[in-house]
């Protein structure tokens, strides 16, 4: 019905600025999909694409089973909602949700008013339609704007970025109502974000973008504890996760790293690690959940200096320095980005702490503690291509389907 | 006593209680105001008084009496039955009409292809354009009068009309555009996306979301045409088909100078302008794109 084919697609700007490169998704029928990615990864301009404001350099584009390449943006079915809303300024609230349907069926105007009296009850603006846009707030811009693009009832809904102009409050209240609506009209949405948390709490699956091209392609569970690569792996998840360099030493009876941290591991991983890399030195990623902080010396645990611990409420976050650590940049090959945040601290270690489990005179003092690793849950990166070498041995029959058609590069 | 406070307030070194301050700000305010006012509206108040009698300056001042026995409406009634006014005013009112709304017309859709679709030699159309406006009218209108008598446009209203929207167009165009760029791209897309077609988009929300600047725009067309001289000159030369700037220039004769009919010539010619600019200026201080997005 209104399953939405990506083949192929890729877009290419005058100067030869490669935006998106070789994109290849499908997006079934009422899913709920999430575009993430930094600035410049081109979600944004797939979400053009798709609604026919760009056009496409190479592919096709699919919406039902139309390729929609030439068809100018209304005869697609879609309904956008854009960041900045783009409410018509010289139109009531009223007038700017029945333009749509006005230009785009033939309804009686009685039947469009109706609709648009319902969409609007459904966002709670009734009392709001004869206003102009200017006098509204933003948060009630943002509704108008969702319900201009509800009351057409499209085949597809776009959103580009729709909340990132509201406070946080109203930001998450919204998340939930935008989930709500579409749970109730199951209508096929793509989401565009760079929130990566936004991206985790609402989507059925989330596709993950750089430098354009497709990375991951997962529900959020998936993508959170299977990242297929160092970007990935950095990207989803607040705080991002910690990425140690470790050598991989089988010199001795059992197989370990050794290096920032090291950690024990099973023959088996070892073999299939060896096997799927000649890499000297791998990048070890532990999320912040997966360390634990002991007072005092156990067995396998690794000396660390606390910076600061940071409340947070329910948990607090344990900032750490190693005794001596390799810088990641050194290792990494020149392709891969790790997804460093805008501060670019990629090195600041976290980890998730119990509320007052260590005192706070650890803070920049000389005592260490000491940090063991949930060995289960640590991810094996190679440096060179950033791949994830330890995902096989987890993954399930289900994520390889599901990451499959996700293999943009 | 420390804590008393002034109730003397200072101006121009004086001490004055602050009601004193507050009434002498506002009569120097309003002096000022009324005066360049006075200045401004000068000349037409004098074309009011020369058009009801013919008199001198001094006269007038010396002694008022004298041109209050005199005034009459005789200008006016001879410039209306015995002169081709009407027929000027007319043709003015014809090419000025024609060539406004030709002029906005094209210059809202030129504007916008040049100021949001991308297409090659975008910006030497935008500048090209604007090298039109660097020569003086006098030396285009030549050439001018070559091809339009080549291509039997002189001497018609129709020729003059064509002049004119050339002649403004490139400024109305860059003045335009400008105000397009400005605004958000987004509103035309959500139109697309809502069933327009580009040129829909562009009708239903750009112009209306545009009106003042169009209005701005209409107004120096209007202004343009309805006081320019020196085409009109060259390309008419039938005293029944010419405009008011030459048709009242040729009241100027060799040996003699009618003042009073010339005064309500003028006073006639002024009139529409006093009109348009009336009803137009609202327009002009409206901003009607607030609010379009969140600022």
């Amino acid at each position: 019905m209104s399953r939405i084919q990506f083949d192929s697609v890729t877009k290419r700007y005058e100067a030869d600025i490669l935006a998106v490169d070789n994109f290849n998704l499908d997006i079934h029928d009422g899913e709920f999909l999430t575009l993430v990615g930094p600035s410049g990864s081109g979600k944004s301009t797939l979400l053009r694409m798709l609604a026919g404001l760009e056009e496409i350099t190479e592919g096709e584009i699919r919406i039902g089973d139309t390729p929609v390449n030439r068809l100018p943006p209304r005869k697609r079915d879609i309904a956008m909602v854009f960041q900045n809303y783009a409410l018509y300024p010289h139109l009531s609230v009223r007038d700017n949700m029945a333009f749509g349907l006005k230009r785009s069926t033939d309804l009686p105007a009685e039947e469009i008013n109706e609709r648009v009296r319902e969409a609007a009850e459904l966002m709670g603006i009734e009392e709001l339609l004869d206003q102009k846009p200017k006098h509204l707030s933003g948060g009630q811009r943002q509704r108008v704007a969702t319900g201009r693009a509800i009351v057409r009832d499209p085949a597809v809904f776009l959103f580009d970025e729709p909340l990132s102009n509201l406070d946080a409050k109203l930001r998450k209240h919204m998340r939930t109502e935008l989930q709500r609506l579409q749970q109730t009209f199951e209508t096929t949405t793509i989401y565009v974000t760079h929130d990566q948390e936004e991206a985790m709490t609402m989507s059925d699956r989330i596709a993950i973008l750089d430098t354009g091209t497709l990375q991951q392609v997962g529900s959020p569970r998936e993508v959170y504890n299977r990242p297929k690569n160092t970007f990935v792996a950095q990207f989803i998840g607040s705080p991002s996760m910690n990425m140690f360099v470790s050598k991989l030493d089988r010199s001795g009876d059992r197989p370990r790293f050794v290096g920032d941290i090291d950690l024990p591991i099973s023959e088996r991983q070892a073999e299939s690690i060896a096997a799927r890399s000649d890499a000297d030195q791998f990048l070890l990623g532990v999320r912040p959940e997966h360390i634990h902080v002991h007072e005092t010396s156990v067995e396998e645990s690794v000396r660390a200096f606390v910076d600061i611990i940071e409340p947070l409420g329910s948990n607090d976050l344990l900032y750490f320095e190693l005794e001596s650590n390799i810088d990641v940049t050194s290792v990494i090959g020149n392709s891969i980005d790790i997804g460093e945040d805008e501060q670019g601290d990629e090195e600041e270690y976290k980890v998730f702490i119990e509320p007052e489990s260590i005192p706070q005179r650890y803070e920049n003092s000389d005592d260490p503690v000491y940090l063991t690793f949930d060995t289960e849950y640590v991810h094996v990166f190679d440096p060179e291509t950033g791949e994830n070498l330890s995902l096989d041995q987890r993954s399930t029959p289900e994520a390889q389907t599901e990451s499959a058609t996700g293999a943009g590069d | 006593m420390a804590s008393k406070t002034r109730d003397t307030e200072e101006l121009f070194g004086f001490e004055m209680s602050p009601k004193v301050v507050t009434w002498a700000k506002a009569l120097g305010f309003h002096a000022v105001l009324w005066s360049l006012v006075f200045v401004v509206l000068m000349p037409v108040l004098w074309m009011i008084v020369v058009s009801l009698n013919q008199v001198a300056f001094d006269t007038f001042i010396e002694n008022p009496g004298v041109w209050l026995d005199g005034a009459s409406l005789d200008a006016y009634r001879r410039m209306l039955y015995e002169t081709n006014f009407i027929t000027w005013f007319g043709n003015s009112v014809i090419v000025t009409v024609s060539s406004t709304v030709l002029s906005i017309i094209v210059c809202t859709f030129g504007a916008y292809s040049i100021g949001r679709l991308r297409f090659k030699g975008r910006k030497a159309v935008a500048t090209f354009l604007l090298l039109t406006q660097m020569f003086p009218l006098i030396l285009v209108a030549v050439p001018l009068f070559l091809i339009f008598r080549d291509i039997g446009l002189f001497n018609s209203l129709i020729g003059l009309t064509i002049a004119y929207v050339a002649f403004v167009l490139p400024f109305s165009i860059w003045m335009l555009r400008g105000f397009y760029e400005n605004l958000p791209e987004a509103l035309e897309e959500a139109a697309m996306i809502d069933g327009s077609t580009r040129i829909g988009a562009v009708v239903r929300v750009i112009v209306p979301l545009s009106s003042p600047a169009i209005a701005t725009t209409a107004i120096f067309a209007w202004i343009f045409a309805w006081n320019e001289f020196v085409m009109a000159l060259i390309l008419i030369n039938d005293d029944a088909k010419t405009t008011l700037p030459p048709g009242l220039s040729s009241w100027i004769g060799q040996y003699s100078l009618q003042w009073d009919l010339l005064m309500a010539g003028a006073l006639g010619a002024t009139l529409p302008l006093f009109i348009i600019l009336f009803f137009l200026q609202k327009y002009i201080i409206n901003g009607l794109a607030e609010g379009a997005v969140k600022t």
